[in-house]
């Protein structure tokens, strides 16, 4: 799917009369996505990507909603250059030839008027599978002035590498990666 | 009739138990030891932030449940991802040049044969708190590619900006605690090292 293409289509989505759906711009000052894996069965290595681009929409009185994120790769940052430097390799990130992660979903889960779910596809290294992000947070600061009205949270998943095809180091690094998303969007007006 | 233990077996038991509760010392690997915390922003969501530089050595003795150590992390290596907000952290910490905290371990506590916390205090520019940090995990290993034993683990903490003396501007939107989670992974070093 052409992640661009779908975000510029997502400005031009038709207002149901019954409902009103909010688009929301991602802050890139408060958008990143942490990631921490188990080294060793010892000490949780962590790693930031970001700040992340793109846009959500919610309608929550319809109990849906759309997202589209693109995550630049080459922001990637342990804190440790070498280390940096070993993530982007190919059989890890594989950043030269993938520079971008995408997170695309359309199906939203809802309790009272918040979203608590997210599901649709991350794509990582070219490789596309589905991903959840639960939320564990949400919320939302009302527009102020001239700011706009402020909705975020935190949101997290779980992947497991081998199935990007991240594989270097299994099982002695783990498997199971897990995703610590920091969002917050400003609504569109 | 009951045998008084010869002076020989004595020797021996004292020797074995002192080489069981032979002291070792570790030092901490850059790659895998790191200050990360986490900040609440705008009463929304987690701000994530980490000091990048952090050295020191930490003594064992898993025989006799002890334990102590010196940490040091470098001011200006923090790195939220945020230059702005770094920028502000750096002049809030008093980061100039390579000024450093000390994080100062005057004891290991540990339960069964694991640290399960650090006690200590955290000194910079004139400033000092005691820390505990709790130990979400503790392992030692044998790391193939340095053919050496590793220590480490997962610690964490629940600080208060005012005790950092973090008084940042309030446009930055951070509230309280800041969340320490602190990884740390230690390479034992031979007598002389």
């Amino acid at each position: 799917m052409n992640v661009r293409g779908w975000l510029l289509g997502m400005a031009a989505l038709p207002l149901a009369a019954s409902s009103a759906p909010q688009v929301f711009d991602l802050d890139p000052a408060q958008t990143f996505v942490h990631f921490e894996v188990l080294h060793f069965d010892t000490s949780t290595l962590r790693g930031r990507v970001g700040p992340v681009r793109g846009e959500v929409m919610l309608d929550a009185d319809a109990g849906r909603g759309r997202l589209g994120l693109v995550i630049d790769m080459r922001t990637l940052d342990t804190g440790f250059r070498l280390l940096d430097a070993r993530l982007r390799q190919r059989d890890l990130f594989d950043v030269d030839d993938h520079p971008e992660a995408w997170f695309v979903a359309e199906r939203f889960r809802f309790e009272q008027g918040q979203p608590v779910e997210v599901t649709g596809e991350f794509t990582l290294r070219g490789v596309s599978a589905p991903l959840t992000l639960r939320a564990l947070r949400f919320g939302c600061v009302e527009a102020t002035g001239t700011a706009p009205q402020r909705c975020g949270g935190d949101f997290e998943g779980e992947v497991q590498r081998s199935r990007f095809g991240a594989s270097f180091g299994l099982p002695l690094v783990a498997d199971r990666v897990r995703l610590l998303v920091q969002a917050e969007g400003l609504r569109r007006r | 009739m009951t045998r008084r233990p010869t002076l020989s077996v004595l020797l021996l038991l004292g020797a074995a138990a002192q080489a069981m509760a032979a002291p070792v010392d570790y030092q901490l690997t850059p790659t895998h030891s790191f200050v990360h915390f986490e900040w609440p922003h705008a009463g929304l969501s987690t701000l994530r932030g980490r000091f990048d530089k952090v050295a020191g050595r930490v003594t064992l003795d898993r025989a006799a449940r002890s334990g102590h150590g010196e940490v040091q992390i470098r001011l200006d290596s923090i790195n939220t991802g945020r230059p702005a907000l770094d920028a502000a952290l750096r002049q809030a910490l008093g980061a100039e040049g390579e000024a450093s905290a000390g994080y100062t371990i005057d004891r290991l506590r540990f339960e069964g044969d694991r640290p399960a916390a650090a006690q200590g205090r955290l000194a910079w520019r004139e400033r000092e708190l005691a820390i505990e940090l709790r130990a979400e995990r503790f392992n030692c290993y044998r790391n193939p590619l340095l053919r050496r034993e590793v220590c480490g683990g997962d610690f964490t903490a629940d600080l208060e900006p005012a005790a950092l003396g973090l008084a940042l501007d309030p446009s930055f939107g951070l509230g309280r605690p800041i969340r320490l989670r602190v990884q740390v992974e230690a390479i034992r070093q031979e007598a002389g090292e």
